[in-house]
């Protein structure tokens, strides 16, 4: 809300408030002062009157008494009735039909004449005053409607009222300017401010503030905006120094990229052509010369051969593995479901003779490079294939599950297993859990597919048992 | 120059040797000219340099090309090759150790024949050898001969 509109209203409602609770008590001060006043002057009448009816009923005259009294009530406008007991019985009364026998009963304690209320047939309230005439208990009542005693101050009433709606509408008004001119500064500020959020001096004369707190509040914009430039000044340099070390790093890597391309290209090349000169020229040793060469000399060259074979090997794979991270991703949707039964497949007509349980869940679509995980699901079932087969009885399970709203594919089997306490080492590159003896292998397949799988924001993790079997869990990103 | 030669573009003497000898154990007894660069090469095919005044008109009957050349790469020699009228038919097979895809795709885009990549065995490097010489010297049928009259 305005700030205006607030101190307006808060003034206007807190005069308004006064005004009315100023006026209510005046009000019901003067009706009440009114109603003392008239009691106080009927006691002294009825003690009048009583002293001048004592002397009629002496006479006993009845009639003069009556008209006394009929005067007395036509005279007055609050004056309902009078009447005169004369031990406990109606003597003289100004009631057409004989005075109620409730107010017969009501005699003073005193000589004072005694007062109270009550409420009439009609449920109007009513003042009583008896007061005695004689030691024989004579008593005159005098009955006064309290409303037509009140009715009498209707006119200062009006007045009051009229003057407390003048003073509540010049209260709003001296209200309403109050806000407009105290709010004025502010407001001049605010719209100084609105368009650029700091202050020139135009503006700053504009404003011309007379509250300590506004000229306060004006220092402390030219201050925050000056601050502001400034940091706006630093922020933008540092965004120029920040993207120019990004432009800086992006060469580097780039460069970086570039080196590791020349790098794998000069692997690719330069690496295998000596190999195949040492293989190639123990080889014409063999066949040249493998007359003048005896058993062990032949079998040294056979094992330099094989070294060959094995680095070649060696370098083919690490030449992937680099491929793997260089390479784009192609994502489109792909069943690794439908790709596992594939993978089952070539593996079952590879080696007919091994008979192995595939059991394959129908798994949901996901969004990778289906060549990349091909090779994902070519290594973790060719593991499994390969680490179960001194299992009889192998069962190789393929499946996902939900885990947290993430969806983890599994590959599961009973073969050889491994422990977990080597765990971390099954994904490093030519790390190896079991003996090239016992199941053949350089030791790249898991670094590959945990490569592929991190390229594509996925998890990969493993449990296992010697003997019992591993598991290998993954996800693929978002 | 009506023998069948062999134009071998190879920096390594190893694999020169080898490659002769590949050739010669599969009895593929052509005469083998080899450039030990790319700059001698062209030189050889158009007749420049050390080669002037060669009969450049009678062209190798088939050049085995490596790619990873000094002075000029392999790939700068096919193109010249495959730029020039009297030599653009010209078959060319790369012989090389890469496996890159991008050499393949530029090999192939430039225009060679072939692509065989050299394995570190010598067994499988001589089989290739064989296949490739009795495919290219003994059954492909090769562009006409026309004596420079193109």
């Amino acid at each position: 809300m305005h700030l205006k509109k607030i101190i307006f209203l808060r003034t206007a409602g807190l005069l308004t408030l006064m005004t009315v609770v100023i006026s209510g008590f005046y009000i019901g001060f003067t009706i009440e002062r009114n109603r003392v006043l008239t009691k106080n002057l009927w006691i002294t009448r009825s003690q009048l009157l009583a002293d001048a009816a004592q002397r009629l009923i002496l006479w006993d005259d009845r009639v003069a008494i009556k008209d006394q009294l009929d005067r007395e009530v036509r005279g007055s406008d609050v004056l309902t009735y009078a009447f005169i007991t004369k031990d406990g019985e109606p003597y003289v009364s100004t009631f057409a039909r004989g005075v109620p026998s409730a107010l017969l009963e009501k005699s003073p304690a005193s000589e004072q004449p005694y007062f109270w209320e009550f409420h009439d047939t009609a449920g109007m309230v009513m003042y009583d005053i008896s007061t005695r005439i004689d030691q024989a208990g004579t008593v005159l009542h005098l009955g006064l409607k309290r409303r037509a005693i009140d009715r009498k101050m209707v006119a200062s009433l009006v007045t009051v009222t009229v003057v407390g709606l003048s003073v509540m509408l010049a209260g709003v008004l001296m209200a309403f300017m109050l806000a407009r001119r105290t709010t004025r500064e502010v407001d001049t500020l605010v719209e100084a401010l609105r368009s650029y959020g700091e202050l020139n001096e135009k503006d700053e004369l504009a404003i011309n503030p007379k509250s300590s707190e506004v000229t306060e509040l004006v220092r402390s914009f030219k201050t925050l905006t000056a601050e502001r430039k400034q940091a706006e000044q630093e922020l933008l340099s540092l965004n120029l120094q920040l993207e120019q070390r990004v432009t800086e790093r992006t060469e580097q890597l780039a460069s970086t990229n570039r080196e590791l391309d020349a790098f794998a290209y000069s692997v690719s090349h330069d690496l295998r052509a000596p190999l195949r000169g040492i293989d190639g020229f123990s080889l014409a040793l063999i066949d040249d010369y493998g007359g003048c060469l005896n058993d062990e000399a032949k079998d040294y060259l056979r094992r330099i051969r094989n070294g060959c074979v094995r680095m070649g090997e060696l370098i083919d794979v690490m030449l992937r593995l680099s491929r793997i991270t260089r390479g784009e991703i192609h994502r489109m949707p792909v069943n690794l479901g439908e790709m596992a039964r594939q993978v089952a497949e070539e593996l079952q007509q590879g080696e007919p003779d091994r008979s192995v349980e595939f059991v394959i869940h129908p798994v949901e679509d996901v969004y990778a490079d289906p060549a990349l995980f091909r090779s994902v699901l070519d290594n973790l079932i060719g593991n499994a294939w390969k680490y179960s087969r001194n299992n009889t009885d192998a069962r190789i399970e393929f499946g996902s599950m939900k885990n947290d709203g993430e969806t983890n594919f599994y590959i599961k089997d009973n073969g050889a297993g491994f422990n977990m306490e080597y765990a971390d080492k099954l994904f490093s590159p030519f790390q190896r859990l079991h003996r090239s003896d016992e199941f053949e292998g350089i030791g790249i397949g898991l670094a590959s597919v945990q490569r592929i799988v991190l390229r594509h924001g996925g998890r990969i993790w493993a449990k296992g048992d010697e003997g019992k079997g591993a598991t290998f869990f993954f996800t693929l990103g978002g | 120059m009506n023998e069948k030669t062999i134009l071998l573009v190879e920096d390594n003497s190893d694999d020169e040797a080898l490659t002769i000898r590949a050739l010669k154990m599969n009895n593929l007894l052509n005469k083998v000219v080899v450039a030990r660069d790319g700059a001698e090469a062209v030189d050889f095919l158009f007749g420049t340099g050390s080669f002037a005044g060669r009969d450049s008109i009678h062209l190798p009957e088939l050049v085995l090309l490596d790619l990873n050349l000094p002075k000029l790469s392999g790939l700068e020699v096919l193109r010249r090759i495959r730029s020039d009228e009297h030599t653009q038919l010209l078959p060319v097979v790369i012989l090389t150790t890469s496996d890159e895809d991008r050499d393949r795709i530029d090999s192939y885009r430039l225009g060679a024949n072939s692509y065989i990549e050299k394995p570190v065995n010598f067994e499988a490097f001589s089989k290739a050898v064989r296949q490739l010489g009795i495919y290219w010297l003994a059954l492909n049928v090769g562009p006409p001969v026309n004596n420079g009259s193109l």
